[in-house]
C-alpha cells in the first residue's frame, strides 16, 4: 500500500504533473523571453504558457472527418502520462520512488513514447501536411536517438547497472564530460529547437504533428512538451552533475544546471537556421556517431 | 468552477492566437501584419501568436477583397476555428471591396455577409499598432463572451449570416 | 560569430519593443482619418468625382440641405479628395483611424450636412460661400449685400455692375429678375 501510494504521489505531486507543469511553463517562458530578448524584443508576460494551457482548455475540440475518435483523443493523454511517468523515476532529491534495477530502459522506453504519439498524432489526422511533419519527426528520431542513447548507455556502462541511483553514484571522470557533450548535442533535436525544427517547421509545414488537433487535447501535447522540456534538463542535471551529501543543495543546483542547459540551447537556436532532414541526419549520424563511438571506447578504456 | 471559468476567459483575452486569411487582397495588409511580429511592434507582448492553422487560432485576421472563389474558402476556414472565435476585417476591402467594387469576380458586399465579423480595422492598409489595437479589441470581446459567434451560440438562434451576397444561393 | 555578436548585443540592450499605449508617432503627412468642414463645402461634387472607390457620395434634400456622406470602408485613403478640394474643406489627419465593431456604424460613416440658405434678393435656396472666400471676394467692403445671394444673383449683380459701368446714367431696371 504505502508503495503505491508512493507511486501516486511521484506521478501527480513531486516531481510529477503538480510540480513538473509549473516549472515547465516557467522554463517554456524563459526560453520564449530569451529569445525575445535575443531577437531585441519585449517577449510574452510571466503567465503566458500558463495562459495558453487554459484558453486551449476553454476551446471547442474539432474532430476532422474520418478520423478515428478514440486514438485522437487519446494520443495525447497518452504522451502527458508517459512524460509524467518517465519524470517520476528520475531520482531528484526527495522522489519517494525508490530506485528499482532497469529504471533506465524504462526511462529510455518512456521518452520515445511521446515521440511515438508524435508521429501517430500526425498520421491520424489525415492532413497531408500532419503526415509529413510525422515522417519528419520519424526520421529524426533515428537520427537523434543515436547520441541520446548512447550517452545514457555508456553512463550505465561505467556505472555497470541500468539503475538511476547507480547512475548518479558513479565517480565523476572524463566519461561524464564525453557523455555529457553526446547529450548535449541530441538535446536541440529532441526539444525540436531551431536548427533541428524540422519537424514542426512553421515556415515550411504550416505547425507540427498535431496540425489537426484544437482545444483540450492539443492544451496536453503543450503541457506534455513542457513536461518534456523539464524531463530533458532534470534529466541531464540528474546523470551528469556530480551531486553533493546535502539534498536541497542538489535541488538547487539541478534547477540551475537546467536553466543553464536551456539558454545554451536557446541561443544556439536563435543563432541558427532550420536545417533540411537530410542535414541534420547527416549531422547526428557522422558527428552524433563520432561523439557515441568516442564515448563508447572512452568507458571501455577506463 | 466559476474560479476556473474565470481564468479561461481572462486567457482567451491574454493568449490570443491569430490566423491570417487572404480573400483576394492585394498583400498590402499582410504585409502590415509583419511588423507585428518585429521587435518594435512585438505582439507577443500581449500573447499573440501567428499560427499557421485555424484549428489552433481564436482570430481570423480576413484582410482583402471577397471574390467569388474566396467566398467558400472563407466560410470552410472559418467553420474550421474552434469555438469560442473572433473575426477581424482588415482594411477595406473585406467592408466593401473599395477600389475593386464592381468587378466581374469581387462581391462587392461587405464580409458581414459571409461571416460574422467582430472588428473593423479601417485604413489601406492600416497601420500595424490600428491592427495590433483590433487585435486587443476582439481578444476582450473574446474576454467578455461578446463576440458574434458567442453571442450567437449562447443566444442558441442559428443566425449564421445567409450569405446571399453575390449570387443567389 | 557576426551573429552571436548581434544577438547579444540585444540581450545587453534594452528591448526596442513600444507598449500597446506607446505606440510610434504617425508621420505628419500620413493620411488618416478624413474630416469634412462642412463650413467650407460648396458642395461642388470634385471629391465624389475623383474618389476612385467611391466612398464619398452627395445626397439632396431638396431646397433646404445637402449631405455629404463619406464610407471609411470603401477609402483607400489615396487622398486626391483632399488634393482636389477648392475650398480645402476635406482633410485626412495624421491619425490612425481607430478600429470599430461595426462596419455601417459608428466611426466608419461620416455625414456632413451643408445647410442651404435662401438668397437675399430672391429667395432661392442656396449653398452658401465658404466665409473665407467671401471676405476674400468682397474684402474691400465692396458690396455687402451682395455676401448673402445666390450664384445667379451674384452673376446678375456683376452684370449690372458692368452695364453701369458702360451706362452711367444708372439705366438698369432694379428688380429685373434672372430665370431660375
Amino acid at each position: 500500500m504505502n508503495a503505491v501510494w508512493s507511486y501516486l504521489v511521484a506521478i501527480a505531486v513531486w516531481p510529477g504533473l503538480l510540480f513538473a507543469a509549473p516549472l515547465g511553463w516557467l522554463e517554456l517562458w524563459f526560453m520564449r523571453k530569451l529569445v525575445a530578448r535575443l531577437q531585441g524584443r519585449q517577449g510574452p508576460p510571466f503567465f503566458q504558457p500558463f495562459f495558453d494551457v487554459m484558453k486551449l482548455l476553454g476551446k471547442e475540440t474539432v474532430i476532422p472527418r474520418g478520423v478515428s475518435r478514440g486514438i485522437f483523443l487519446a494520443l495525447p493523454l497518452v504522451s502527458v502520462a508517459a512524460v509524467t511517468a518517465a519524470l517520476a523515476i528520475v531520482p531528484l532529491p526527495g522522489n519517494p520512488v525508490p530506485s528499482l534495477p532497469g529504471d533506465v530502459v524504462l526511462l529510455l522506453y518512456l521518452m520515445e513514447v511521446p515521440v511515438l504519439c508524435e508521429v501517430l498524432a500526425g498520421y491520424v489526422s489525415r492532413s497531408i501536411y500532419g503526415q509529413v511533419a510525422a515522417m519528419r519527426e520519424a526520421i529524426l528520431s533515428l537520427a537523434y536517438n543515436l547520441p541520446f542513447l548512447v550517452a545514457i548507455i555508456a553512463m550505465a556502462q561505467v556505472a555497470g547497472s541500468f539503475q538511476m541511483r547507480a547512475l548518479q553514484e558513479v565517480p565523476y571522470g572524463l566519461v561524464h564530460l564525453l557523455a555529457a557533450v553526446t547529450f548535449l548535442l541530441a538535446l536541440p533535436a529532441r526539444m525540436k529547437l531551431n536548427p533541428f525544427s524540422i519537424a514542426n517547421a512553421e515556415h515550411e509545414i504550416i505547425a507540427d504533428s498535431h496540425i489537426e488537433y484544437s482545444g483540450p487535447p492539443l492544451a496536453l501535447f503543450k503541457l506534455s512538451h513542457a513536461i518534456e522540456v523539464v524531463l530533458l534538463t532534470e534529466l541531464f542535471a540528474v546523470v551528469f552533475i556530480p551531486a553533493t551529501p546535502w539534498p536541497l543543495v542538489n535541488l538547487v543546483v539541478y534547477l540551475v544546471a537546467g536553466i543553464l542547459v536551456l539558454g545554451g540551447v536557446t541561443l544556439l537556436a536563435t543563432t541558427t537556421a532550420r536545417l533540411r532532414l537530410t542535414q541534420a541526419f547527416r549531422f547526428y549520424w557522422v558527428w552524433g556517431g563520432l561523439a557515441s563511438a568516442i564515448t563508447m571506447a572512452a568507458t571501455l578504456v577506463r | 468552477m466559476n474560479l476556473i471559468e474565470r481564468v479561461i476567459a481572462i486567457s482567451r483575452r491574454r493568449s490570443p492566437w491569430i490566423c491570417r486569411l487572404n480573400a483576394g487582397s492585394c498583400n498590402g495588409c499582410d504585409i502590415e501584419i509583419t511588423p507585428l511580429l518585429s521587435p518594435r511592434y512585438d505582439a507577443e507582448q500581449l500573447g499573440i501568436e501567428l499560427h499557421g492553422t485555424p484549428k489552433h487560432a481564436d482570430i481570423v485576421l480576413i484582410s482583402g477583397t471577397l471574390t467569388l472563389r474566396s467566398r467558400q474558402a472563407i466560410l470552410d476556414i472559418y467553420d474550421q476555428v474552434p469555438n469560442p472565435k473572433a473575426v477581424v476585417a482588415l482594411g477595406s476591402c473585406p467592408s466593401s471591396g473599395n477600389v475593386f467594387a464592381g468587378s466581374p469576380l469581387v462581391l462587392s458586399c461587405s464580409l458581414d455577409t459571409v461571416v460574422p465579423v467582430d472588428v473593423w480595422v479601417p485604413g489601406c492598409p492600416p497601420r500595424p499598432q490600428a491592427i495590433l489595437d483590433g487585435i486587443a479589441r476582439a481578444a476582450k470581446l473574446l474576454e467578455d463572451g461578446a463576440t458574434k459567434s458567442q453571442l450567437a451560440k449562447s443566444r442558441l438562434a442559428g443566425s449564421q449570416p445567409e450569405s446571399r451576397c453575390g449570387r443567389p444561393s | 560569430m557576426a551573429m552571436l555578436k548581434t544577438i547579444l548585443g540585444n540581450l545587453l540592450r534594452p528591448s526596442r519593443t513600444r507598449a500597446p499605449a506607446d505606440m510610434p508617432v504617425v508621420p505628419p503627412t500620413y493620411r488618416g482619418a478624413l474630416t469634412h468642414d462642412a463650413g467650407r463645402c460648396t458642395a461642388c461634387g470634385t471629391c465624389a468625382f475623383v474618389c476612385a472607390p467611391k466612398a464619398i457620395h452627395f445626397t439632396q434634400d431638396p431646397g433646404i440641405s445637402v449631405s455629404w456622406h463619406f464610407f471609411i470602408g470603401q477609402c483607400s485613403f489615396c487622398g486626391l479628395c483632399e488634393q482636389n478640394c477648392p475650398t480645402r474643406a476635406i482633410h485626412l489627419r495624421a491619425d490612425v483611424p481607430g478600429s470599430t465593431n461595426s462596419a455601417g456604424g459608428d466611426g466608419l460613416r461620416l455625414e456632413s450636412v451643408i445647410h442651404l440658405q435662401p438668397c437675399t434678393r430672391c429667395g432661392a435656396a442656396h449653398v452658401p460661400l465658404p466665409a473665407a472666400t467671401m471676405d476674400a471676394l468682397w474684402a474691400a467692403g465692396a458690396d455687402e449685400a451682395e455676401r448673402g445671394y445666390c450664384p445667379d444673383c451674384r452673376r446678375w449683380a456683376a452684370s449690372a455692375r458692368l452695364r453701369t459701368a458702360f451706362t452711367p446714367d444708372g439705366a438698369v431696371a432694379e428688380g429685373g429678375r434672372h430665370d431660375r
